[in-house]
């Protein structure tokens, strides 16, 4: 039986399928979201307490908020990087799935599997936001009072909130406007640091590239205090949409969505290029 | 008679850093044999296994194998150990493009394993996995079978069964090429033997 001509695009995307069965049975998969989870549980809840001691219901968009609390994006997006650390996923089956699959379409597939890990992460984090509300849910695509009084007064201060609910989110985007450009946002930037954890990993080796990617994700902590210009260099940053609707980061969400973009074409034409080029699994 | 070589390595030269691991690797292999390559631990057949297959590239020298009808086995087999090794085989063929659930099943029977097996792989022994990955390699009925120390692991039955299951597959007309440190096995079992010593082949009968 001779085997069936591949089709590349379909190959591809049957070795990242592959690389998700492989990784839904991996430890990690249970363990970075349930910690992810246990975490933000205890970090949203003034705002459960105030939403329960208000009386009204929230409409579904504490992840929108999520990001301004500096002190919490970096952890949020270190989660990704746990599951984009070991790309281009040298996992010992890979002779199994490249020897089917041919060079091309085995690294082309795990290519597309780092946007699509994103794209489950961030949709993890998304649902999170979305359960951590409820029994104080209301799925409606308006703020709401909980959302307004949050953004509109000191409330947030009086029950010792650590995210920022601001009025230029409010005025400028419907709720299901501002959930689809963080997620946007949120999508890219993990996009972005599986891309540059993957290229890191070649050239520096595993342990470099696991201390750069960390560190430019957790300085979002810092980097208001640093000059202007290294904002450009910390796209954890660019996760906030408050910060770039306000115009502090000096580029709005199309500006924001390209440079990462751009990042996320440059990251991955280079990782592609050097593993396409190298020994698999040397 | 002569037979057509499906299998052909030229000047094959491989570096890891400075140091040769494949000094000028030149052999063949003829349709419809088992040709065997002995040799110690870090003589190189597991590198040249691996340029054959793909995995890596080598710095000079040329490989002739059509790897559009190949089946391998090299370094410890690797599934994904949380599904069964039906389910793994078939996750396979979805890649190589074609399912057959009937031939990954007997595939399976034929290296001495049941299909409706619904352990996980992590819950097999060394030889059960070892056997597993004898059958990925054949499930598709590939023309070239490399194999790199198949009989790893199997005790005395499982390597008299695996010797009867190369030797009916050469009788089919497929091509071997296996490696291995037993020469008992390569005796047996092989038309042609070559050495590796220190990424260097020499042909021994």
């Amino acid at each position: 039986m001779r085997p069936v001509k591949r089709n590349l695009v379909r190959t591809s995307c049957l070795v990242t399928l592959y690389q998700l069965r492989a990784a839904a049975a991996d430890l990690k998969t249970c363990l970075v979201p349930g910690c992810i989870f246990v975490y933000l549980y205890a970090a949203v809840s003034p705002v459960r307490d105030f939403i329960a001691s208000s009386g009204e219901k929230a409409a579904p968009c504490l992840f929108v908020f999520l990001f301004s609390d500096v002190n919490l994006a970096g952890p949020l997006l270190a989660g990704m990087l746990l599951f984009a650390m070991d790309a281009p996923f040298y996992g010992r089956d890979r002779l199994f799935s490249f020897l089917r699959a041919g060079r091309g379409a085995w690294v082309a597939g795990q290519a597309l599997f780092v946007p699509v890990l994103a794209f489950l992460y961030t949709s993890f984090l998304l649902l999170a936001g979305t359960l951590l509300l409820f029994p104080g849910i209301e799925f409606s695509n308006r703020w709401g009072k909980v959302w307004t009084t949050l953004a509109m007064s000191d409330a947030w201060a009086e029950f010792g909130l650590t995210i920022r609910v601001t009025t230029n989110i409010l005025f400028n985007y419907t709720p299901a406007e501002a959930l689809a450009a963080a997620f946007l946002l949120v999508f890219l930037v993990c996009t972005f640091y599986g891309f540059l954890s993957w290229m890191l990993n070649l050239i520096v080796g595993q342990a470099a590239s696991l201390v750069v990617c960390l560190a430019d994700i957790v300085i979002v902590a810092r980097v208001w205090y640093f000059p202007e210009w290294t904002r450009n260099l910390v796209p954890s940053a660019w996760t906030d949409l408050a910060a770039i609707t306000s115009g502090s980061l000096k580029m709005d969400l199309a500006g924001a969505a390209w440079r990462l973009g751009a990042g996320i074409v440059l990251t991955a034409a280079v990782s592609i290029a050097v593993t396409y080029r190298s020994d698999i699994g040397k | 008679m002569e037979r057509k070589e499906t299998v052909s390595a030229e000047g094959l030269v491989k570096y890891f850093g400075s140091e040769p691991v494949l000094r000028n690797v030149s052999f063949s292999v003829e349709a419809g044999t088992i040709c065997g390559i002995i040799g110690r631990n870090g003589s190189g057949k597991s590198v040249l296994f691996k340029c054959l297959t793909g995995l890596y590239i080598p710095d000079s020298g040329k490989v002739r194998i059509d790897r559009d009808s190949l089946g391998a086995l090299i370094e410890e087999p690797g599934f994904l150990l949380h599904y069964p090794g039906l389910r793994n085989l078939v996750y396979l063929m979805e890649i190589g493009g074609k399912v057959r659930r009937d031939a990954a099943e007997e595939a399976i029977r034929l290296v001495g394993l049941e299909p409706g097996d619904r352990r996980p792989v992590r819950k097999y022994s060394m030889g059960m996995r070892q056997r597993l990955g004898i059958a990925q390699a054949i499930m598709e009925d590939p023309d070239i079978l490399i194999l790199d120390e198949p009989m790893n692991g199997l005790d005395n039955e499982g390597v008299r069964d695996m010797r009867e299951l190369f030797i009916s597959l050469k009788n089919k007309g497929k091509t071997l090429l296996i490696a291995s440190h037993s020469r008992e096995d390569i005796e047996i079992l092989c038309d042609r033997v070559y050495e590796m010593d220190k990424g260097r082949i020499a042909l021994v009968r």
